[in-house]
């Protein structure tokens, strides 16, 4: 029975390792912690409910574009404006953006939920032994894997990657060199944008509808992740995304019935007890700190 | 760039930078011509990394203005100053840790539009010139500093600078390592065309590889000329090296 929730939290743990990355490119970047990034998600969600009509392709194809151009939008109209300012701005510009995104969804799709039709060939089960594996699983798993390795592959061999790569450990020198910042940061947003929107559609898979509020809790999961994981750090996000989600779920099926409603609670403790062991994160980045 | 576009002199006219009332620069009359190579000497407390950092756009000016070919870069940024063509190096190298040596040299090589298989051709011409492509695919990261050093010299040659601002480029390497550094000062400017600007306290450096030597002491500049010039110069034994037998 353990081993069933293992692979459970397997799944949600890709998930969040997924989301926690495309906060962590972005902060890398441009040192910005964006709380908007789950509206991304959120977006993502209400364009599946818009596209539920269209064929699989079309709106796998039309939920990344909504999504890409909603986070070029965010960088070009909220935070290219106040780039240079501090750390503590950018932050607060973020947590405004989202309260924004939030309402304006609440005033285009209501303040009800909004039904998302089921997607019934993700919930086929495999079999395996005692397991039950669900090909949503498989598919978030086999997802998470690929879009990891693709982004690894794309920042040690493409030009773009190199010169990502050089803006997240030095931006001032990155751009000395000649490193066109716009350029970079606005690739940091699709790239991000891209991976919301993968997100949106993996974590909707499994719900039955979609809220103004949708992406709220999940943004504050892969927030601590990136912080655990080790701000700055590509893979410490990950790690940290993943140790979230696994650790949430685990809690969630393991806590006796009348704990859990402070699954939360224990999270966090945990989270608390890692920061204190580790101030700077698992995976720490040169420079980096929480 | 096309060879008619590139810049042939770095001046200054009287610039002065003042902080809180000190003058760590004061009315100086610097010249770097392209294709010489030109040391900027004194002692401690001189202003030469005071001038270095305020031409190369890190410190703003008191007065004064800073001229490259027939631009007025007075009071530009670092990155736009570098884009046209005045490019440093730093004494903590600031290399880019993370990536390897030669992805260092192909970022300079993508400012000049070379990528994919001609940048990293033209990195590795870059890295033999300056005798470290063994290291090209070593994580900069990793290297000594003395190669560390050639990786940051590399990596501002690859954007191909009119100007090439050396900022003490020898310090911590040892007898060896300097004197192959000098020949490669010399190489580069050669190879290139380039103008250097090399602040260096290694005085077997400067006089082995500087056709032109300014010298400054306290602020002001104290001498102007060739090497041979200089050794002989009352002013600059009385400030420099009179100070440092003493």
């Amino acid at each position: 029975m353990y081993l069933q929730y293992v692979v459970d939290a397997i799944g949600t743990g890709s998930l969040y390792a997924l989301m926690t990355l495309g906060l962590a490119l972005v902060f890398s970047v441009m040192g910005l912690m964006n709380f908007a990034y789950g509206q991304l998600v959120m977006i993502g969600g209400f364009s599946i409910i818009m596209l539920r009509q269209q064929p699989w392709w079309a709106i796998i194809l039309g939920t990344i574009l909504v999504v890409v151009i909603a986070s070029l939008l965010m960088e070009r109209l909220a935070f290219r404006p106040v780039r240079a300012a501090t750390a503590m701005t950018m932050l607060i510009t973020s947590f405004a953006l989202a309260q924004f995104l939030q309402q304006a969804a609440r005033v285009a799709f209501g303040a009800n939920p909004r039904p998302l039709e089921q997607f019934s060939e993700l919930s086929v089960q495999y079999v395996v032994g005692d397991l039950f594996i669900s090909r949503q699983t498989i598919i978030t798993v086999v997802v998470a894997i690929s879009i990891m390795l693709a982004l690894t592959l794309l920042l040690k061999k493409t030009n773009i990657g190199i010169q990502l790569r050089a803006s997240t450990e030095d931006v001032d020198m990155a751009r000395l060199v000649g490193i066109k910042s716009n350029r970079v940061i606005a690739s940091a947003f699709v790239i991000s944008g891209v991976i919301a929107a993968i997100v949106s559609m993996l974590f909707f898979a499994t719900r039955t509808n979609v809220s103004w509020s949708s992406g709220e809790s999940i943004v504050l999961i892969a927030f601590v992740g990136a912080v655990i994981g080790g701000l700055g750090s590509m893979v410490g996000a990950a790690l940290g995304g993943f140790l979230m989600g696994f650790a949430y779920t685990l809690l969630n099926a393991l806590l006796p019935l009348e704990l859990r409603v402070f699954a939360d609670a224990f999270l966090y403790t945990i989270v608390i007890v890692v920061l204190l062991i580790r101030p700077s994160g698992l995976i720490a980045a040169k420079g980096a700190r929480v | 760039m096309v060879e008619s576009d590139r810049s042939d002199q770095l001046v200054t006219h009287g610039l002065s930078v003042h902080f809180d009332g000190v003058k760590a620069v004061d009315d100086v009359d610097l010249e770097v011509q392209r294709g010489r190579i030109t040391g900027l000497i004194g002692p401690n407390g001189a202003g030469k990394s005071t001038l270095f950092n305020a031409v190369s756009g890190f410190v703003p000016l008191t007065a004064g203005r800073v001229v490259l070919g027939d631009k007025d870069i007075t009071g530009w940024s670092p990155t736009r100053i570098s884009q046209h063509g005045l490019v440093r190096s730093f004494q903590d190298t600031r290399i880019f840790k993370t990536l390897t040596v030669l992805e260092n040299v192909e970022l300079g090589a993508m400012n000049q539009g070379l990528n994919g298989a001609k940048g990293r051709d033209f990195a590795y011409g870059i890295l033999e010139l300056l005798n470290i492509k063994h290291l090209a695919l070593e994580s900069a990261g990793n290297v000594a500093l003395g190669d560390e050093r050639r990786a940051g010299i590399a990596r501002a040659v690859a954007t191909k600078p009119d100007m090439l601002l050396l900022d003490e480029p020898a310090a911590g390497l040892d007898e060896d390592e300097t004197a192959e550094l000098s020949l490669t000062i010399v190489d580069l400017c050669r190879e290139l065309g380039c103008g250097v600007l090399l602040v260096e306290h290694d005085m077997s450096v400067i006089f082995g590889v500087c056709e032109w030597i300014h010298v400054m002491d306290s602020g002001k500049t104290i001498a102007v000329g060739t090497p041979q010039e200089i050794r002989t110069n009352p002013a600059v034994i009385e400030a420099y090296f009179g100070k440092e037998r003493s």
